[in-house]
């Protein structure tokens, strides 16, 4: 059809630069993932070699090698326990906030909005370095301790894992509420009204029909916290000590420290599959799904 | 009148296996007033679409003037659409609206005294500065039409112009929007669902069901002359009894009567009309006279309606509704729920349904 | 009357939560002390030092360039995908293309940043380029993961907004390309700069893509910032946080209002 030339640019200019700059890199990580290591520069073998015949040159062993060893599966268990804490921390402080929002009058609900997500926009860096200040030996939550008497000398409040689930739980909340409040704001608030006319209390009416109907948006803060928790890097790094070793930290140590190439990818490539994968495919059927109802 | 204005030959369309509009065909004259009637589903909005050139059919043509336009683009056809949901556009205002499709024709001064012109005409000149989101519905839907008719459409096409005002604004807005287009003697052709709307607006209207035309022509004859059982029942109160035919005159199992008709019926068995308005009602206990064409029953329901009262009569199984005119304010003229009435109508009356 | 109260307490304490570290550290900003935890006096001593450290100076324009230019390229290319899935109904390979411009979305940084780092070294190996890695190996991971960002508000804003608006403007004479730039683009204006504003603030923020992609003279700022305070406390990080943390902040609101302004 004529004038509509553009069409195909909106297409294919993203198209090109996802497939070149997003696509590859990732199909890399797999291909250096089955790869044999060796010592040198790059620090892996080709996966094709032609030395008088063809050869195919890939190897499980890199995989089989994390999955052998308890110091790789042990951080990705740690990680995945720490995000299932720290995704119950943030529903649970994020659930009540994004309710009492989206029940609040019009004009205070898209004030406090504002307010639970400008913090988002700071730097995510600086405000884990805050906590970092707050939780310091000398710092104001011990100082506040003490003047209290509940302990008679400073606590050591900074690296180790709890001030990691705090630090996660500040930094992600917004994320939680978001979704939530997104929720909760669509339904009506006359069901609230109608289930207690109908002899329901409060907390009978919360767990039959309020609860039920934010479920999906329980799913969607809970996945938006999840993912990324299991994969952080700094937020350890900053607050965390020795106590305990996660995801991020070995994926860094290996590429960075070990230099094993092939053993990062696989720990990466091991990551796409358990995480993103399920996510992206339910996207796809989705988005599929709702297409066909559309018409 | 001047017909094959816009012709409408042979349409199919179908959206992956649902097929929308089934062999449609359509001649409407110049300056007509044409209504496409329909409950939802039934394709009359597909068709408009098809007409505005935002839905390519998937077989048939289209002529306009004589001009084959089936495969012109939207911005090509020299026709308008107004959108049921007006779509003005949220970032302009009133004036930039109105404008907006003659930027290139005209120079700065035409396009004001156009602007002028049509703002004047349909009493929006007081508006031309306002946002769109600043205006009522009423005041929205005369920008849609005047930013249409500032084009000067041959053709403009209405998509339920009355649906998004309020009844009392409706009928006011049916009134305007007659006149209007007797007025400018453009060709309009709209869609409703309302058939009160269709049969006070239209010249001639189609009546159309699962993506086919069950029948077309003035709202009088659609009324008076229904074809099917569908549009008798769709279009006003219906009452639709079963006849058989018997030598020389019909019988009604249901009411267990005999019918005289004006017509000679097809078929062995049919349906016929008789609409509420067309009985007589009378009370039984005055006349005792079993003549053809009338039925004794009891009065099941009643609802007054000022100007008319409205009776539910049963009979054996059958329950027949008859509309009364209350021209009299003498209480002689009704009857109590639980009376015996004799309901009487003339063979005139009697309508033959084919489908 | 008791449930107002629990309502305001909950309210109250989860903004407190929200706001008290950021307060703190623009408190202890003020610290005469080197020292951060012991408060010596108010001054603004480090604001003074920050600006006169050249490296973090450096840093921040290595940073804000960087930022600048991605946000503008992911915004065009995001413009592009949500106008594309929403308005266009052939796309080849459909359920690759959504793969692609979503999954950024859910992929951790940490896989992003090696992917990236791995595909520029093998690259280099095939073609000899990039040869370094620096500001524009930065640049194109951050056009990268901030295209899914733009995408998804852009998407969100053109498949609440009504067809018919193009529709009409079509009937009224527009062709495609017109309709595009005079109704599609000013509609979704505002949408278009809150994707900017998000993606800029995503570019300006990242440390963990950043430094796998870096290499000589292109510091961003969070990676100097992370070698201040990995292992201490530094009272010029507290200085730049302050100065940061409105910076940022009145970006924020910039984007709520141009986020907003659609929805009237």
């Amino acid at each position: 059809m004529k004038n509509k030339l553009f069409e195909k640019y909106f297409i294919f200019t993203p198209y090109f630069w996802l497939v070149l700059f997003f696509f590859i890199p990732l199909a890399i990580i797999f291909k250096i993932s089955i790869s044999v290591s060796e010592w040198g520069m790059p620090p892996y073998q080709e996966l094709f070699i032609f030395e008088n015949q063809f050869k195919f040159n890939a190897t499980f062993e890199n995989y089989i090698y994390i999955f052998r060893d308890f110091y790789y599966i042990g951080s990705f268990i740690n990680s995945l326990i720490l995000a299932l804490i720290s995704t119950f921390f943030c529903l649970l402080i994020g659930y009540p906030l994004a309710f009492y929002i989206a029940t609040s009058n019009v004009r205070l609900r898209n004030i406090l909005l504002v307010l639970v997500v400008i913090p988002f926009w700071s730097s995510f860096l600086l405000r884990v370095y805050a906590w970092k200040i707050i939780l310091q030996n000398n710092g104001i939550l011990n100082l506040i301790l003490l003047n209290l008497g509940i302990t008679s000398e400073p606590l050591q409040l900074l690296y180790n894992q709890y001030a990691v689930i705090m630090g996660i739980v500040y930094t992600y909340l917004p994320l939680m509420i978001l979704p939530l409040y997104g929720y909760l704001n669509k339904f009506d608030l006359n069901l609230i009204d109608a289930s207690k006319d109908l002899g329901l209390n409060r907390v009978k009416t919360f767990i039959k029909v309020i609860l039920p109907l934010s479920i999906p948006g329980i799913i969607a803060g809970s996945l938006l916290v999840f993912i990324p928790v299991v994969g952080e890097f700094i937020i350890p790094e900053m607050l965390g000590g020795s106590d305990r070793l996660y995801y991020g930290k070995i994926l860094w140590e290996e590429f960075f420290v070990n230099r094993n190439w092939p053993g990062a990818s696989a720990l990466a490539f091991t990551g796409i599959i358990i995480l993103v994968l399920p996510i992206v495919f339910f996207q796809i059927i989705y988005s599929r799904w709702s297409e066909k109802n559309e018409i | 009148m001047n017909k094959n204005f816009l012709v409408i030959e042979n349409i199919s369309k179908s959206f992956g296996k649902n097929k929308v509009l089934e062999n449609i065909n359509l001649d409407i004259s110049k300056s007509e007033f044409f209504g496409l009637l329909g409950s939802s589903g039934s394709g009359k909005t597909t068709l408009l679409r098809i007409l505005g050139g935002f839905e390519k059919p998937d077989s048939g043509r289209i002529f306009l003037e004589g001009v084959d336009i089936t495969n012109l683009e939207p911005f090509d056809r020299p026709l308008n659409y107004m959108f049921q949901s007006y779509a003005l556009f949220p970032h302009l205002n009133v004036f930039d609206n109105l404008a907006f499709g003659i930027r290139e024709k005209f120079n700065k001064n035409e396009i004001n005294s156009e602007v002028k012109d049509i703002s004047e005409l349909l009493s929006i000149d007081n508006l031309l500065n306002r946002r769109i989101k600043q205006l009522s519905g009423g005041e929205q839907q005369r920008v849609a039409l005047g930013r249409c008719l500032i084009k000067k459409p041959k053709l403009l096409l209405l998509d339920e112009p009355l649906a998004a005002l309020d009844k009392k604004l409706r009928s006011k807005t049916q009134l305007e929007l007659t006149s209007l287009q007797k007025q400018l003697k453009v060709t309009f052709v709209f869609v409703t669902h309302d058939q009160e709307e269709a049969m006070s607006l239209s010249d001639r209207m189609a009546i159309m069901r699962e993506g086919k035309i069950l029948e077309c022509s003035s709202p009088e004859e659609v009324y008076e002359n229904p074809k099917s059982f569908y549009t008798a029942n769709f279009i006003g109160i219906a009452n639709t009894i079963e006849v058989y035919k018997k030598s020389n005159h019909y019988f009604s199992n249901e009411l267990n009567i005999n019918l005289e008709l004006e017509h000679e019926a097809k078929k062995q068995k049919t349906n016929i009309l008789l609409r509420p308005e067309k009985i007589k009602i009378k009370s039984a206990k005055d006349v005792k006279i079993n003549l053809v064409n009338s039925f004794e029953g009891v009065v099941l329901e009643k609802s007054y309606l000022g100007s008319f009262t409205r009776y539910e009569v049963k009979s054996g199984n059958k329950i027949i509704s008859v509309l009364d005119q209350n021209y009299n304010s003498n209480s002689n003229y009704n009857f109590p729920i639980g009376e015996r009435v004799l309901c009487s109508w003339e063979k005139e009356s009697l309508k033959i349904l084919e489908d | 009357m008791k449930s107002n109260i629990i309502k305001s307490f909950i309210i109250f304490s989860g903004l407190f939560f929200l706001y008290f570290p950021i307060l703190i550290l623009i408190f202890y900003s003020f610290n005469e002390n080197k020292r951060v935890m012991v408060w010596k006096g108010f001054s603004f001593k480090w604001y003074n030092e920050l600006f006169k450290n050249e490296q973090i100076i450096e840093a921040f324009i290595v940073s804000i360039k960087i930022a600048a230019l991605s946000a503008t390229f992911s915004t065009i290319l995001g413009v592009m995908i949500g106008y594309s899935l929403v308005r266009i109904r052939k796309i080849p390979f459909k359920a690759f293309y959504i793969f692609l411009s979503s999954t950024p979305l859910v992929l951790p940084e940490l896989i992003l940043g090696l992917s990236m780092l791995l595909f520029f070294i093998s690259l280099n190996n095939v073609i000899g380029f990039p040869s370094s890695r620096g500001q524009l190996t930065i640049f194109i991971s951050h056009v990268t993961f901030c295209i899914a960002f733009v995408a998804i508000i852009i998407q969100a804003r053109l498949t609440d907004f009504n067809k018919n608006i193009e529709e009409a403007a079509m009937d009224l004479g527009y062709n495609y390309t017109k309709v595009l730039y005079k109704i599609t683009l000013p509609i979704i204006l505002p949408s278009i700069i809150a994707g900017w504003l998000l993606a800029f603030t995503i570019s300006l923020d990242d440390l963990v893509v950043a430094s796998f992609t870096t290499g000589p003279g292109a510091n961003t700022l969070p990676i100097v910032v992370f070698s201040k305070v990995r292992l201490g406390l530094s009272p010029e990080v507290n200085a730049l946080s302050a100065i940061l943390m409105l910076a940022l902040l009145l970006i924020g609101i910039i984007y709520f209002y141009f986020n907003k302004k659609f929805k009237h």
